[in-house]
């Protein structure tokens, strides 16, 4: 760009050769916007060296080339009209059009075999969807496979549920992990530990821990020292005896706790039967902990299947 | 005037009401006697009967020798007396002037709790209270077939 | 030591506060009404207890504050040695300040105290 700024300094600051030569800044401006992907400043660019010189050949050739990239066919096709009725034995114009037609069906089949690799679950209509659910199944017929699946025995109403039920994962985002839609105890395990991980990660964490509201732990990471065990059954008990008073005060519903001891801070939330603890030091961006604490709780019940 | 009548149904209800109590407030046994000092219920403490018996009969006095000193001072009775031992404490409680609640507990229960909790008890026991006017009767009815049945048997009998 | 307490309901937000001991029994008081005051001593006896048999006992150098958030307001309580502070607010109160007033009345009653 610093190359053209200068073109075009130049251009200004000497006495300009001739009109053409100044118009076709403009058209290399608009290659260099072209480039960079930006089409709608390369047209923009296009039309004032047209405004300038009507005719310009580079200008209406680029102006073409960014019509095609936007998907305007109506004024691709005007403009390459255009083009071969002003230049009708024009090689240069020809290569162009050839080399642009050329680049578009390349792009199409790419674009196919794409589609032909990973097929369009979401758009494609549900009939489809079980027919090539009927289809897998028959695979795995045929191959023998030892590995039991649900879908084999799966009645067909259930199998549309369960088409539909993936059609909605994955147009969520979600991906279901196995046939049940359980997660594995070990996949259950990381997902747990990876939470725990991130909220430890946070500057001036020291340790967090996930126990159901009965006191059992479900997945530790605390700090060395520190009884999980009696941890957990402290947690489990501030909220049972918290939730009777809090009843008899007309408070509500206990939302988290804060506890400070010393130089250490706890951080309890509550929320689908679980509880979350997390032990930090003096200063912590709470908000942060606070955010992580209640998306953790948003997701447990799904994470653990229950 | 109301009156706390055992019959099962109340009795699983007052059980029920009490265990309640006792896991809040982890005390160690509680005891319900009427200020003549029998004992209407007990749980949480296994005494022969005359253990039980004797110890009811002198709680009922102590409470009923407070109620003498809350009169001299211009009230009925008092809600609640606290007895301090070394191992264990009771707190009595009165339900209304005819039933009292003791409550032993050790160091491990909290008074302040015993204190709230113990309202709640006392609530659910006046709640299974009935009026003394209400008498449970059984009405027992005669239809006129078992009425002319027993007329033609006494008939018979002088003829 | 009412004065002393009045210094935290004065705050906008604070529907009470108690000072009590750790067997739950009021020592004062300043609440508008007198169920929540007992209640509220209570629960915070207990879960002061709970937490010095689990994390230690709190002491005057070491006290343990705790503040319990919910739906419809707050309590704040600290437990030093030999007695709880404990304050209960709305929604919306600004807790910091309480925090720091609770701390700084429990230096006060602790001297008032001893006399």
């Amino acid at each position: 760009m610093n190359s053209l700024e200068d073109d075009l300094s130049n251009s200004f600051d000497g006495n300009i050769g001739s009109e053409r030569e100044s118009v076709l800044v403009f058209v290399s401006l608009a290659e260099e916007f072209f480039k960079n992907g930006s089409f709608e400043e390369a047209i923009n660019y296009c039309r004032m060296a047209l405004q300038q010189i009507a005719d310009l050949k580079e200008a209406k050739l680029l102006l073409y080339k960014c019509f095609v990239k936007l998907g305007l066919d109506k004024d691709a096709d005007n403009m390459k009209i255009e083009l071969i009725s002003e230049n009708p034995d024009d090689k240069e114009v020809q290569a162009l059009f050839n080399d642009v037609e050329e680049s578009i069906d390349e792009e199409k089949q790419i674009k196919n075999e794409n589609e032909a690799s990973t097929p369009d679950i979401i758009n494609e209509p549900k009939h489809e969807l079980v027919k090539s659910v009927d289809e897998a199944e028959e695979k795995i017929r045929s191959e023998d496979n030892t590995q039991s699946t649900d879908i084999s025995n799966m009645p067909k109403h259930e199998l549309v549920e369960a088409v539909d039920k993936a059609e909605e994962e994955i147009k969520s985002g979600t991906q279901e992990v196995s046939d049940t839609g359980m997660l594995s105890a070990d996949q259950t395990e990381n997902l747990l530990d990876n939470a725990l991980s991130e909220i430890n990660k946070i500057k001036g964490v020291l340790g967090s821990i996930i126990i159901e509201e009965s006191g059992i732990i479900i997945k530790e990471k605390t700090v060395e020292g520190l009884d999980a065990e009696v941890a957990s059954a402290l947690f489990s008990t501030i909220f049972y005896v918290s939730e009777d008073s809090i009843e008899k005060l007309n408070l509500g519903q206990i939302d988290r706790v804060f506890i400070e001891i010393g130089k250490v801070r706890v951080y309890l939330f509550k929320g689908n039967g679980y509880i979350i603890g997390i032990f930090t030091e003096e200063i912590v961006k709470i908000g942060l902990i606070h955010v992580k604490a209640k998306q953790l709780l948003l997701n447990i019940k799904k994470v653990l299947g229950v | 005037m109301k009156q706390l009548i055992l019959i099962p149904d109340i009795i699983n209800k007052l059980e029920e009401a009490v265990n309640d109590y006792m896991i809040t407030t982890r005390v160690r046994a509680v005891i319900i006697i009427n200020t003549a000092g029998q004992l209407i219920f007990k749980t949480g403490i296994k005494k022969s009967d005359n253990f039980m018996q004797s110890f009811s009969a002198l709680s009922a006095g102590i409470f009923n020798a407070t109620v003498s000193i809350a009169k001299l001072i211009g009230d009925d009775y008092f809600e609640n007396i606290l007895q301090e031992g070394k191992r264990i404490n009771l707190y009595y409680s009165a339900v209304n002037n005819e039933i009292i609640i003791i409550t032993a507990y050790n160091q491990n229960a909290i008074i302040g709790v015993i204190n709230v909790m113990n309202k709640k008890l006392k609530k659910n026991i006046l709640d299974l209270m009935t009026e003394d006017d209400i008498k449970i009767k059984k009405q027992v009815s005669f239809d006129n077939e078992y009425k002319d049945e027993v007329e033609n048997l006494l008939d018979n009998m002088f003829k | 030591m009412k004065n002393t307490i009045e210094k935290i309901t004065s705050i906008p937000g604070v529907r009470g506060a108690a000072v009590i001991t750790k067997d739950g029994l009021l020592i004062d008081k300043v609440f508008y009404d007198n169920e929540s005051s007992e209640v509220v001593g209570a629960m915070v006896a207990q879960i002061s207890r709970e937490m010095e048999n689990s994390l230690g006992k709190a002491t005057d150098e070491i006290p343990i504050l705790a503040t319990i958030y919910s739906s419809n307001g707050e309590i704040v309580f600290l437990s030093q040695s030999d007695f709880i502070i404990a304050v209960l607010c709305e929604k919306k109160t600004n807790i910091g300040v309480i925090t720091i007033k609770i701390k700084d009345i429990a230096v006060e009653l602790k001297e008032q105290l001893k006399k």
